[in-house]
C-alpha cells in the first residue's frame, strides 16, 4: 500500500499594534505587600521612564505597602486626603499580592461671583 | 574574660546588591548558609535582608523591596551581653561590627543565641561566670557599689553519694529556681561550678548580708526533693571604692575569691556545732 502523508503544520499569526504607553502606568499604582513588584522597583522604573514625575508614599496598612502617585495630582489635592481616598477605595478590591493601577480624572469646578 | 562581638561575629560575610532578585539571593543563602544579608547600594549598607524577609516576599522582588531588617553599628569590643541588649531593645535584624566605612563582620540574633548557649549552664539554665564579669563591669564603670555572695550547698558530695546524682541534680535545679525567684532586679546570678552559686548585687555589704539571711529562711521553709535536708553556706564581700589601677576583671576575681574563702570559713564554723541553714562567712 502506498503511504500518503496528508499531515501538515501551519501557523497563523495575528498582530495587534498599539502605541507603548510611557510610563506603562497611569496616575496611581497601589502596591500590595506581597506583590511581585515592590515600591522601590516601581519607583526606579518610573524614574527611568518619566523622571521626577511620580512619588512613592509608603503606608501602614495590612494589605497595601505603598502608593506610587503622579506628583501633578498632588498639586491639585492635598496628599493626605488623596491617600485616604485611594486607600478607602483600593482596599475594597486589592489583596496583598496585587498591584492595582488607577486612572484619576480630576475636574475642579470653580464658581465665583463679582460685585458689580 | 568577657566575650565581645569581635570574638563571635560572622566574618567574612556575604553582601547583596540592592537590585539583585530574590531567586538569586536564595541560591546564595543555601550556598553560604548565612541567615541574613547586608544590602548594598552605592558602596554602603542600606538595610538587612533576613531569612523571614526571603520567605515572606514575592520571589520576583529585588533585595531592596524585600528587606525589612534594621541594623546598628557597634564597636568590635562590645560585650556579648551588650550586643544582645542592643538587638533586643531596638528590634534589630543585625549588628554591623565597625563603622559605615569599614564593617569587619556581622552579628545576628542566631549568632548571639549560639554564643549565649556557650555561657548558659544546661542543668540550671543560669548563666556561667562570663555574665558576672560583664555585670560587674557595668556596676563598677557606672560608679555603683558591688557586693558578691558566694553560696554553696553543704556536703553536696555526700548528698550525691547518699541519694544519687539524679537527686543531686534536682536539688541544684531547686536551689537555682529559689535563688532566681528571690533575687531583686539588678542582681546577677550564675552557677559558678558544681554546687556553687555566685550573686553580684549593686549594694552595700550590709544589704547583701540582709538578702543572704532572708534566703536562709527561704531555704529553711522549702521542702526539697524527697525531703532531703539542705543547708547552704555563703560568703559575702563588698567593695565600695575601687583602686583605679585594677581592671574590673581583677576586682571581680578578687571579690569572688574572697567570698569563696569566707564561704569555706562559714562551713568550718558550722562543722563545729553551728546549725544555721545558711552560715554567713
Amino acid at each position: 500500500m502506498e503511504y500518503v502523508n496528508d499531515n501538515f503544520r501551519k501557523a497563523e499569526i495575528q498582530m495587534r499594534l498599539t502605541e507603548f504607553e510611557i510610563p506603562p502606568m497611569q496616575d496611581v499604582l497601589i502596591i500590595g505587600r506581597r506583590s511581585p513588584v515592590g515600591p522601590e522597583s516601581a519607583r526606579r522604573m518610573v524614574d527611568v521612564l518619566s523622571p521626577e514625575q511620580y512619588e512613592i508614599i509608603r503606608v501602614e496598612h495590612a494589605l497595601i505597602e505603598a502608593l506610587v502617585i503622579r506628583k501633578s495630582i498632588m498639586n491639585m489635592i492635598q496628599q493626605d486626603k488623596l491617600v485616604a481616598l485611594i486607600i478607602e477605595e483600593g482596599e475594597k478590591i486589592i489583596n496583598e499580592k496585587m498591584i492595582i493601577k488607577i486612572q484619576l480624572n480630576i475636574t475642579l469646578e470653580v464658581r465665583k461671583s463679582l460685585e458689580l | 574574660m568577657i566575650r565581645t562581638t569581635a570574638d563571635f561575629m560572622i566574618a567574612p560575610y556575604e553582601t547583596i546588591e540592592a537590585l539583585v532578585g530574590l531567586q538569586r539571593i536564595k541560591e546564595v543563602y543555601f550556598e553560604k548558609d548565612q541567615e541574613c544579608f547586608p544590602i548594598m547600594e552605592n558602596g554602603g549598607i542600606i538595610g538587612i535582608l533576613t531569612r523571614q524577609d526571603m520567605m515572606k516576599a514575592h520571589p520576583n522582588r529585588i533585595a531592596i523591596d524585600a528587606m525589612n531588617g534594621k541594623f546598628a553599628y557597634v564597636k568590635p569590643d562590645t560585650p556579648l551581653w551588650s550586643a544582645q541588649e542592643i538587638l533586643k531593645k531596638n528590634n534589630l535584624a543585625a549588628l554591623l561590627v565597625g563603622d559605615p566605612k569599614a564593617v569587619s563582620g556581622i552579628v545576628t540574633p542566631d549568632s548571639i543565641k549560639r554564643e549565649l548557649a556557650k555561657h548558659t549552664d544546661l542543668l540550671t539554665g543560669l548563666y556561667k561566670t562570663d555574665y558576672l564579669y560583664y555585670q560587674a563591669m557595668q556596676f563598677i564603670t557606672s560608679g555603683q557599689k558591688v557586693a558578691v555572695i558566694f553560696a554553696d550547698i553543704d556536703n553536696f558530695g555526700g548528698i550525691n553519694k547518699k541519694y544519687g546524682h539524679i537527686k543531686g541534680d534536682i536539688i541544684l535545679k531547686e536551689v537555682s529556681a529559689l535563688l532566681l525567684a528571690n533575687i531583686s532586679q539588678g542582681t546577677s546570678l550564675c552557677r559558678f561550678g558544681g554546687d556553687e552559686f555566685v550573686l553580684i548585687m549593686p549594694c552595700s555589704q550590709a544589704a547583701a548580708i540582709g538578702f543572704t539571711k532572708a534566703f536562709e529562711q527561704i531555704v529553711c521553709d522549702y521542702t526539697f526533693c524527697d525531703n532531703i535536708p539542705i543547708t547552704m553556706s555563703a560568703g559575702v564581700v563588698a567593695n565600695e571604692t575601687w583602686d583605679q589601677d585594677f581592671s574590673c576583671s581583677q576586682i571581680l576575681s578578687y571579690l569572688i575569691n574572697k567570698a569563696s574563702l569566707a564561704s569555706t570559713l562559714a562551713k568550718k564554723v558550722k562543722a563545729v556545732g553551728r546549725t544555721d541553714k545558711i552560715e554567713i562567712g
